[in-house]
């Protein structure tokens, strides 16, 4: 082969994105056991199944997923805060700050990593209003393309009880979505909402979503806190299965292992036999199978 | 991004934490980004356009309470003793007789007040818009 053959070669470089699956926990209200819920499947998808895992915090300044895994002394004030991925001089920071993962990211010492969140995020959420719309939602997407799916063959996001701009990053970055519900006059209405929420986004936002290839959609509906003795709750099951058949979720018993190993900054899955009632015992149980269930929904992207 | 060669890449991640909901504005290039066109020279397009007959000169509102209070400061003969009292905050020329005003000059001086006093880098486009303008104008002779 001659050297000018050679010289007029074009050389190819493929570049192979890693694929990385990835779930938001979403419901338009608090206290549903949206962040338990996500600890959990954290949790157990990093020990039960092998998997490289993030959580990401992104539901408000309370750092409750911290908390979960006994680091809110830790990130109090983190390193490298997750609120900076919302900003304009993002690029400038990635470009200049090799590390920044690397500083961005905690051990939580039971499998799964945790990027925390952090005071900004609210400001961050403000300034992403005066952003196109072409660019205002595809920051955290963007985020996890090109920061985290080298590392994590799973990323969860914890996201905020209410729809705003970090919520709907969320929305689009995981286009999986995980609703916990708890029993109550108004939770099946809450459910009934966000997919129509999740509908009405599809239609009003569908050339950004169609230019990106992004479709949002509910992925699995949890039923949480379920006390069996109560009619209530056998109730807001069947209702949930009989509304919601193919994504209905194991029911997770309500437990006082839940709340006192949170204190303790632990899951269930960390705690021995020994320590669980037989409702922690269930409730470990059921997000195990819950874990199992949402890996064999999600597709890699 | 930062335009700013000289940026501290470090500085720059620690402030998105001290953003909050209540002091945060859109940076400048956000705004840039969203604004395609530039004032100045869309409010200078506007001054050409209506000189040419090309477009209305009148702004039309319709807000009920507002013509309410007018109309009540009309009947009570108000108007003219309020356009004099405007006509003092008012910067620059405003074209205004303050002895006989009507509704629509002390809507006009209100407006004016609230653009300076809120919006002054707006009302600053405005000014440079029509001295370019004019020098425009003065070029073409």
């Amino acid at each position: 082969m001659s050297d000018e053959y050679l010289c007029n070669m074009v050389t190819v470089t493929v570049t192979v994105m890693s694929e990385t699956q990835r779930a938001a926990f979403y419901v338009g209200k608090g206290g549903v056991g949206k962040t338990t819920s996500a600890a959990h499947i954290a949790t157990a998808a990093a020990n039960l199944h092998d998997l490289s895992v993030v959580l990401i915090d992104l539901a408000g300044t309370q750092n409750d997923l911290a908390t979960q895994f006994g680091l809110a002394d830790d990130v109090a004030d983190p390193d490298a805060p997750i609120s900076a991925v919302f900003g304009d001089d993002w690029e400038f920071i990635v470009d200049n700050i090799p590390n920044i993962v690397e500083r961005m990211v905690y051990d939580t010492g039971e499998g799964p990593d945790l990027i925390p969140s952090d005071a900004g995020l609210s400001g961050a959420d403000n300034n992403l209003a005066s952003i196109p719309v072409e660019q205002r939602y595809l920051k955290l997407d963007s985020f996890i393309n090109n920061q985290l799916a080298d590392q994590y063959d799973l990323v969860l996001l914890d996201l905020p009880g209410k729809e705003d701009n970090i919520s709907l990053n969320g929305v689009f970055a995981a286009e999986n979505i995980v609703t916990p519900l708890c029993p109550g006059a108004f939770e099946r209405d809450q459910l009934d909402n966000l997919r129509g929420d999740l509908a009405a986004i599809r239609e009003d936002l569908e050339d950004v979503l169609a230019q990106h290839d992004v479709h949002p959609h509910l992925s699995m509906v949890i039923p949480t806190m379920i006390d069996a003795r109560t009619t209530q709750s056998e109730e807001f099951v069947d209702d949930i299965e009989e509304a919601y058949p193919e994504i209905s979720g194991e029911p997770v018993a309500q437990s006082q292992n839940i709340g006192n190993l949170q204190s303790d900054g632990r899951t269930l899955l960390e705690a021995d036999d020994e320590e669980l009632y037989s409702t922690g015992k269930r409730s470990r149980d059921a997000y195990q199978t819950n874990t199992e269930l949402l890996i064999e929904q999600l597709t890699p992207r | 991004m930062t335009d700013n060669p000289d940026a501290d890449p470090e500085e720059l991640l620690q402030q998105s934490k001290e953003q909050s909901r209540h002091t945060s504005e859109p940076s400048e290039t956000q705004h840039s980004a969203e604004q395609t066109v530039d004032r100045v020279t869309a409010i200078k397009q506007a001054l050409i356009d209506i000189d040419d007959g090309d477009a209305p000169e009148n702004i039309n509102l319709r807000d009920a309470r507002l013509k309410s209070l007018f109309v009540g400061l009309s009947e009570t003969g108000e108007l003219s003793q309020i356009a004099t009292e405007l006509e003092t905050v008012v910067e620059g020329d405003t074209a205004v007789s303050t002895n006989s005003a009507s509704q629509s000059d002390v809507a006009r001086l209100l407006l004016r007040v609230g653009l300076q006093e809120a919006l002054p880098k707006v009302l600053e486009d405005a000014k440079e818009a029509r001295k370019q303008k004019v020098l425009e104008e003065a070029d073409e002779y």
